[in-house]
């Protein structure tokens, strides 16, 4: 069986049968809670079904882009649970899930913050053939005039980026990976931005080291 | 019949931690920092932390396995830091800990970092007195604590109303054009220097202060003292003493956290002092507790210098102690609390 876990938006958890039947699907729109919740799900889920740890046989993650302190709970969560149960982990890019069922062309927007979105546009095989990136509401509608937008970013600037909120489910992203649309990549998040840190202007007359003089001592 | 083997994670700050212990024996403490990244920064940087924890996460554990020469699906019980420290990094210590769990089936404890600092002593001077008095000091905190059982029983008597001693000891190395993390260059300028060459401020420590903050500190006065006297003395064209400056500095800072901790000894009728956190390390806070607390009859206990910065070795000894006690688990819905009062020791 295969667990996949994303929490690049809120929580999506999904627990597959190697055929990719029987999908068990838990969502929560839990954007902020993952860390309380994503373990506590899955732990939830295998209970509810009598599945056994040892019946997951592969873990699939999300791994973005999304903000990132939600989503290193879940890269976490699946790179460290495959880790202590020796089985593979994959990484697939977040956005394919939503380009993936949705079988048309379109471009996928997803909340970035600091007033951006990420986005990826997808061919009508579901196949990303663009991004995934980050940009302003504008740059994105300016880059894409005349396109579809869906995904959970179209209600955020719904004057700039209008579409259909289509929510992010876990299993259409394994779905994309098994159907080859969606390569695996390294579990580690799709950043994207550097982490802002500004390294302080020097001291005005900033002493010299000590250890560079060690007799001071007038 | 064996004692339970606990693996420990930390990643409150920059440091990510993975200790190993069976019962109080200490089989592993791997580490991985990311000081350096900071450094240039001058101070740790939340984002860099958390993205360096989730990279160092799996070596870690596996650096710890291999050095305890245990393997993970043997660990009896995991124990993890859930506060107080950086939300961001404190996620990635709390999600991979509880993978963990899921992953082998086996109890987790989501605990105070306070009270691992106090318990991580019991790995090389055994089980605590109880109760027993703790002053934490890094750069994170400063406590005061009153500890009549680490595993469920942890009154704060005081605590800094600014800055934490660690980080006072970081912007005075600024001052002095001394390098980050601080501590450590302080020491060391300081033991070339003169502790009384300049009589720099005790914080907190008048009559009137004390009725109303007996057992709290404060170093922003102090690090502003400091600041001055570089300021006006090379205003003044003169070259400045660092290292009697950092040893004036310190003696303070050491002086009136001592007069603090013995002086809550001694009112609490509590014969043993526990000095953990990264300033612990500090030499003359060591020599100057050894000799004070030897004065007023008071047991010390100061862990080795690489057990009282932050690490994984401590999260695991409470871990242990927990587990040694029976005391109830954690379920895996636990929450990291960046602020987390240390009235708490385990988040259930
Ligand atoms: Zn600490």
């Amino acid at each position: 069986m295969i667990l996949a876990i994303d929490t690049s938006v809120a929580i999506s958890i999904a627990i597959l049968d190697d055929d990719l039947s029987n999908i068990l699907n838990v969502e929560a729109d839990a954007a902020g809670a993952q860390g309380e919740l994503t373990a506590w799900y899955i732990e939830g889920a295998l209970r509810e079904r009598g599945i056994s740890v040892d019946d997951i046989t592969e873990v699939i993650v999300g791994v973005g882009p999304g903000p990132f302190t939600g989503l290193r709970v879940g890269i976490a969560t699946g790179e460290v649970f495959a880790f202590a149960r020796k089985i593979p982990v994959t990484g697939v890019c977040s956005l394919d899930a939503i380009g993936y069922a949705a079988q048309r062309e379109c471009v996928v927007v997803t909340n970035a913050r600091r007033k951006e979105l990420y986005w990826a546009r997808y061919d009508s095989t579901g196949k990303r053939i663009a991004g995934p990136s980050v940009d302003f509401p504008a740059v994105i509608a300016e880059k894409f005039v005349g396109y579809e937008f869906i995904g959970p970013g179209v209600e955020i600037y719904p004057d700039v980026i209008a579409g259909q909120n289509v929510h992010l489910q876990v299993s259409d992203l394994v779905l994309a990976h098994r159907a080859l649309v969606s390569e695996a990549l390294p579990v580690a998040p799709l950043y994207l931005r550097a982490p802002d840190a500004v390294e302080p202007a020097p001291r005005k007359g900033t002493l010299q080291p000590v250890m560079d003089v060690p007799g001071d001592k007038s | 019949m064996t004692e339970p083997l606990v693996l420990g994670i930390e990643t409150s700050c920059d440091e990510t931690g993975v200790g190993i212990v069976r019962g109080t024996t200490l089989l592993a403490d791997a580490v991985a920092s990311s000081v350096d990244s900071h450094a240039r920064y001058g101070g740790v940087v939340p984002e860099i932390a958390s993205r360096a924890h989730l990279e160092s996460m799996i070596p870690t554990i596996e650096r710890a396995c291999a050095t305890a020469g245990v393997r993970l699906e043997d660990v009896d019980a995991l124990a993890v830091t859930a506060g107080p420290g950086l939300a961001g990094a404190l996620l990635v210590g709390v999600a991979s800990a509880k993978a963990l769990a899921l992953g082998l089936g086996k109890p987790i404890y989501g605990v105070n970092h306070l009270a691992a600092h106090v318990c991580v002593d019991q790995l090389e001077h055994g089980l605590l007195e109880q109760p027993s008095i703790a002053l934490l000091v890094s750069g994170g905190h400063s406590s005061l604590l009153l500890v009549p059982d680490v595993t469920e029983d942890v009154v704060q008597l005081g605590q800094t109303m600014d800055d934490a001693a660690g980080e006072a000891f970081d912007k005075v190395a600024r001052v002095l054009g001394l390098p980050f993390p601080g501590g450590p260059y302080v020491d060391a300028a300081a033991q070339l220097g003169d502790p009384t060459a300049i009589d720099f401020p005790r914080g907190l420590m008048t009559a009137k202060d004390l009725e109303k903050h007996r057992f709290d500190v404060s170093f922003s006065g102090l690090k502003t003292a400091v600041a001055r006297w570089v300021e006006r003395e090379t205003k003044a064209g003169n070259a400045v003493m660092v290292n009697d400056v950092a040893a004036s500095f310190q003696e303070a800072v050491v002086d009136v956290l001592l007069r603090k901790a013995i002086d809550a000894c001694l009112s609490q009728g509590v014969g043993t002092l526990v000095i953990g956190g990264g300033v612990a390390a500090n030499s003359r806070l060591r020599a100057v507790a050894t000799q004070r607390c030897a004065e007023h009859d008071i047991t010390l206990r100061i862990p080795s210098p690489k057990l009282c910065t932050d690490n994984g070795a401590m999260v695991a000894a409470l871990g242990s102690e927990l587990v040694r006690r029976g005391r109830e688990t954690s379920q895996l819905d636990f929450g990291t609390d960046s602020s987390m009062n240390i009235s708490k020791v385990v988040v259930r």
